[in-house]
């Protein structure tokens, strides 16, 4: 079955079939060489930043609408020339990630999996598949401009999408009906991180009738949820095995995990390295750290970027200096702002403002995967599952969150907390009283914004840098 | 650092010229056609009675309804962050302020820090504002510097029913009409603004000390009567409550970048760096 339509009256941008994955694919390409030739030359860097700061700093319009945000999130512009050798295994991440869309396009010689996000990719490693995941249209969308986004985004609404919906799953439906991605011969997914995903998934079975298969979150975390989950993960594998006519290599696993251990050793520690003042590590890494996992978890090209940042932001810290010349203000952050990246370098240029912890997205915390058995390596996935970003935080008793949420606000010496406010999230509105407590309480100021991280449309970017601007000067902090 | 505040209201412009925590000089002229003008001149006035020179004044900020229209101002503000701040300074045991001016009714919460600590507004309706009060006072051909005496003389102060403003005026043409005293008419209209701001006190999560601030706080009677409602100690600022916004807003030019709490010291590493899977 193939529900692919039209979009109706051109509203916005039309998008080609494909065009998303290939732009990105085809320019990264070329991209590569370049990054590769000059980045990580630091009178090269300069001018390159140099020349590159106006097309960045001011707002988007139709001249720098597919560089903008992408070269943000990139970190073009703004990172020192040390910083940029991180980027080498970022294009090779990318590319990785985009020929698993790309190839499928051109010749079906694998089976293709649509993956949720909340589900780590290394078990699709030990098969021979394609893999996409939906929602990290909501990244590479935005790098296309505003206007893509917005494009994706009404396309689903007009096909009866939820306009409260979560807009990463928004993004992954406007893939589909847009058709920037193939049709799929399974999809794995995970109850988990919120009724948004539940639902965009049986939907999208119900369109192409590709089998799926959920995995149940359990709601607490106890040892008996680790075995909950773990059950899980094998009837997945057998799901993946039965549809796919593959058997799964437990080598090729193994060695997924193994570079998975290592590649969180490095995040974990940049993590770490957010506690020190001034902070040597900028949030922009993290956030394009966990961009990266999400589409390359397990690959070796992941655990290069990070040991690169490592190794830049530790030579920072030796010597201790700051990320910005002078830290101002240390900011507690909850979730990505995706589609106002911008934000971050705006706060640490215009007030000296580090984001230095934070969760939901960026804030590395997972557990070691212990690949000496079978047993023990299934078992960790599950925690490693367990304790991802989002399924941590939006899961069980508000004590979990607020023990999690009251050690991060000490241990990052924060002098302020702001929530941006994902409108699709109930479970991050859910407790937003719980956060103002827990911040009086630590005599935190404290600032909710109502935006939506991936979906432009609910908040500009000028409300949003107003608003923090108010917040800053009125508590002093500026 | 000497600073200027601005607070444009609905009904006057404020000015204040202050050094660090001092306030050196002030102004409050009447808004009026040419707001800039007015803005100039009152802030004129206020370097004047500061014996400061305009290139003395190292940062602006501007607050209230016509911040925007401050011109070379740093920054804007919203009132209630001003508010708070002001009020702190002036009286460390202070938890609440309420604001009483031309259009709104503010109750801000402040925490120990001395910032704010949210803030409620009515700004749905005039119906509790000064300026509804002006506009009796015109309908009942009372000059507004004698609403004050007129109504502390009242025995029954008439209760308003309309919850809107131009409903209230109508019912006070009824009760003009029909023979009610002017000064039962003006108890009523002010004990129907002190109940709003008393429910907007109730709301407020904060308790503690309250000040009174804004235009109307300046009115004895309503001081009366907010005394009489409320539970909390309520105190009138030492300063003219109706610069307070315009003070914090000078306090807050200043600013506290760069200082840091719990005594942090700057380049302290972290703990020794965690291997991964142990948080």
């Amino acid at each position: 079955m193939n529900a692919r339509i039209n979009p109706g009256p051109k509203r916005t941008e039309q998008l080609k079939e494909y065009q998303i994955a290939k732009y990105l694919y085809y320019i990264l390409i070329r991209g590569y060489y370049i990054v590769l030739l000059i980045l990580p030359y630091s009178v090269i860097s300069f001018i390159a930043r140099y020349i590159l700061h106006p097309f960045i700093f001011k707002k988007e319009t139709r001249f720098n609408k597919y560089l903008r945000s992408a070269l943000l999130w990139l970190g073009g512009g703004l990172n020192r020339a040390v910083d940029y050798r991180a980027h080498l295994p970022i294009m090779r991440i990318l590319l990785e990630y985009l020929k698993h869309n790309i190839e499928p396009i051109k010749r079906r010689s694998k089976p293709l999996v649509y993956l949720g996000w909340c589900v780590s990719p290394e078990f699709l490693r030990a098969f021979d598949v394609h893999y996409i995941i939906p929602e990290a249209y909501s990244v590479t969308g935005s790098w296309m401009g505003q206007d893509v986004s917005i494009h994706l985004l009404e396309t689903v609404e007009a096909e009866g999408g939820s306009i409260e919906s979560c807009s990463a799953s928004k993004f992954g439906g406007g893939a589909y009906f847009t058709g920037q991605m193939p049709d799929p011969d399974i999809i794995v997914t995970s109850s988990h991180p919120c009724d948004s995903g539940v639902s965009f998934y049986p939907t999208v079975e119900n369109l192409t009738g590709a089998p799926m298969f959920v995995l149940d979150t359990p709601y607490d975390t106890t040892e008996g949820a680790y075995r909950y989950f773990e059950k899980n993960l094998r009837s997945m594998i057998k799901f993946i095995e039965k549809n796919t006519g593959q058997k799964m290599d437990w080598n090729k696993l193994k060695a997924s995990c193994e570079e998975l251990n290592r590649t969180n050793f490095y995040l974990q520690e940049l993590t770490a390295m957010t506690r020190a003042i001034p902070s040597p590590v900028s949030s922009q890494l993290l956030t394009v750290a966990w961009a990266m996992k999400l589409m390359g978890s397990g690959s070796p090209h992941l655990t290069e970027m990070a040991r690169r940042m490592y190794e830049a932001s530790k030579k920072r810290l030796e010597r201790g200096e700051g990320w910005v010349k002078d830290e101002k203000i240390r900011v507690i952050w909850w979730d990505v702002p995706i589609a106002y990246i911008s934000l971050y370098p705006w706060l640490e240029k215009e007030f000296g403002a580090m984001v230095v912890g934070g969760d939901l997205m960026g804030r590395c915390n997972t557990p070691y995967v212990d690949t000496s058995t079978e047993e023990s390596m299934m078992l960790s996935l599950a925690k490693v599952h367990l304790h991802a970003s989002m399924v941590r935080n939006v899961r069980g008793t508000y004590e979990l969150f607020m023990d999690e949420f009251e050690q991060i606000i000490s241990e990052y010496s924060g002098d302020c907390f702001i929530f941006v406010g994902h409108n699709g999230c109930k479970h991050g509105w859910g407790y937003g009283r719980i956060k103002k407590d827990v911040c009086k309480r630590m005599g935190m100021p404290a600032l909710h914004m109502s935006s939506d991280y991936s979906d432009c449309r609910n908040t500009s970017e000028e409300s949003l840098k107003k608003q923090i601007t108010d917040f800053f000067v009125g508590n002093g902090l500026a | 650092m000497i600073t200027a505040g601005f607070d444009i209201g609905t009904r006057f412009v404020k000015v204040c010229v202050a050094k660090d925590e001092s306030i050196l000089g002030y102004a409050i002229e009447e808004t009026g056609k040419d707001m800039r003008k007015i803005i100039r001149g009152a802030y004129k006035k206020a370097l004047e009675r500061s014996g400061v020179k305009k290139r003395s004044v190292e940062r602006r900020m501007a607050t209230g309804y016509g911040a925007s229209l401050v011109k070379r101002a740093n920054g804007t503000v919203p009132e209630a962050p001003c508010v708070a701040r002001a009020v702190h300074v002036l009286d460390p045991e202070a938890r609440l302020a309420v604001d009483v001016g031309g259009l709104f009714i503010n109750v801000i919460g402040v925490n120990p820090r001395g910032f704010i600590d949210g803030a409620l507004t009515n700004d749905k309706c005039a119906a509790g504002s000064g300026k509804f009060l002006e506009m009796v006072s015109e309908t009942l051909s009372v000059p507004f510097q004698s609403i004050s005496d007129m109504a502390l003389k009242s025995n029954s102060p008439y209760s308003i029913n309309s919850q809107c403003a131009v409903f209230a005026e109508s019912e006070i043409i009824s009760q003009i009409n029909a023979g009610r005293e002017g000064s039962d008419i003006l108890a009523g209209v002010l004990k129907s603004i002190v109940l709003r701001a008393i429910t907007l006190v109730e709301r407020s999560d904060s308790s503690g000390r309250v000040a009174l601030c804004g235009g109307i706080s300046k009115l004895p009677a309503f001081r009366v009567m907010f005394e009489r409602m409320i539970k909390d100690n309520t105190y009138l600022p030492t300063v003219d409550p109706q610069i307070i916004a315009a003070y914090g807003a000078a306090l807050l030019a200043g600013g506290r970048g760069g200082q840091r709490k719990n005594g942090a010291s700057k380049s302290s590493a972290p703990d020794t760096p965690r291997p991964a899977g142990q948080r």
